[in-house]
């Protein structure tokens, strides 16, 4: 039988952190310090199978990372990253924090799903590609680079939430800003709290 | 000898038996450990529904809101012949604003001990062997003289993947007249209740 093996690329595997930064320090603009610490790290392959008329006739093997954080103050925030499958979707990075969620997707250079506030919304998506034509407000863009604390960071993710506005409360996230090689950089809430990292010399 | 074989067979079959299935001669009951007197209960000044300030060490007020429920919990086990039945009284503190909750609660097994325990994630206090053991004293603090003050250290942290949080609680300055007056952070922050 065959097996197809899907694996992440090393651009991709580039939001991953290692182990220099599993603990970090963020401050707010009021002062206050939390401090991250990594609490999960996961890397394997996920197996599937296709069948016709009952008998299997192929297996595919996927790769998949994940790695979780948590805070001191009992906030959390995980990213996992997937494979491209053939045509059907590209390469993907889900990234949760506190009640947000979303999935980008390389090959549409777009969010295809979010969750926040108890409403979750996903773009169908088949062989034809995304259906529909609602697509979500929410934006995110990968910068060349950003700046936070005074040090340019390289590569950084930027999602910006503007979606399901009537469900917001003042501690909803609005924005995350997240670096290759990094992690979490900066994250903003509804009443403009805004959480920065505190660089280690 | 034939005996001694025979015996040694009975216990070869007895053992799991006795194992698997509960006492035979247990019947269960539920020992109903008395209510918190309102002696313990006034430990904790907070009433359901107040409504609280803070102030942190780089000066911005907190807002927070209590509050406080009395359950009656149980231990033990399904197989056990007793179980313990006991109330806690539960505070809690929620602030207005994106840090952790803070924990007080109040326990006793009898008339004399009483059971403390505080959490502000991740650190906690565990003080089991009563209220009276703890000291107090009168202090100055943040301007303010406080009178019959307890200093509490924080010596219990979530354990994540083999690694402790750095920057946590580190003590506790809590009266009875006032409740939490200062919470004193391990990289030297604060938070300390304030007064308008």
């Amino acid at each position: 039988m065959i097996t197809d093996w899907y694996y992440t690329s090393d651009e991709l595997e580039n939001w991953i952190v290692d182990s220099t930064q599993f603990h970090f320090e963020m401050v707010d603009q009021n002062g206050i310090t939390r401090e991250f610490l990594n609490r999960n790290n996961q890397h394997y392959f996920s197996g599937g199978s296709s069948y016709f008329a009952g008998i299997k006739y192929s297996k595919s093997e996927r790769e998949y990372y994940y790695q979780q954080f948590s805070s001191n103050y009992q906030d959390s925030y995980n990213i996992s990253i997937n494979p491209a499958l053939n045509s059907y979707w590209g390469e993907q990075i889900t990234f949760y924090l506190n009640d947000l969620h979303f999935t980008y997707d390389y090959l549409f250079d777009e969010v295809i799903n979010i969750e926040t506030n108890g409403h979750y919304e996903y773009l169908r998506i088949n062989s034809d590609g995304i259906q529909g034509d609602s697509l979500f407000g929410s934006k995110f863009k990968i910068l060349d680079r950003f700046e936070v604390d005074n040090h340019w960071y390289e590569n950084v993710f930027h999602f910006h939430l503007e979606d399901f506005k009537s469900s917001w409360n003042e501690f909803t996230i609005t924005d995350v800003y997240y670096a290759q090689n990094t992690g979490l950089l900066r994250y903003e809430m509804n009443n403009g709290l805004v959480f920065e990292r505190v660089r280690k010399d | 000898m034939k005996n001694r074989y025979l015996k040694y067979l009975a216990i070869l079959f007895l053992v799991p038996i006795l194992q698997a299935c509960p006492p035979v001669f247990c019947e269960p009951k539920t020992i109903n450990y008395p209510p918190l007197s309102e002696e313990t209960l006034s430990f904790v000044p907070y009433k359901d529904g107040d409504s609280l300030l803070f102030v942190h060490s780089g000066g911005t007020k907190i807002a927070a809101h209590c509050t406080r429920i009395k359950t009656r919990e149980s231990d033990g086990c399904s197989e056990c012949c007793t179980q313990n039945s006991y109330e806690i009284d539960n505070t809690t503190i929620t602030f207005d604003y994106p840090i952790s909750e803070f924990i007080i609660n109040l326990s006793s097994f009898d008339s004399v001990h009483v059971e403390l325990y505080v959490f502000f994630n991740p650190s906690s206090i565990n003080y089991p062997v009563g209220l009276h053991d703890m000291i107090k004293d009168s202090m100055l603090i943040d301007g303010k003289i406080y009178t019959q003050v307890y200093t509490l250290p924080f010596y219990s942290q979530s354990y994540y993947s083999g690694e402790y949080f750095r920057l946590f609680a580190d003590s506790l300055y809590y009266n009875s007249a006032y409740g939490v007056i200062k919470i004193c952070m391990s990289n030297g922050e604060y938070f300390t209740r304030y007064e308008d």
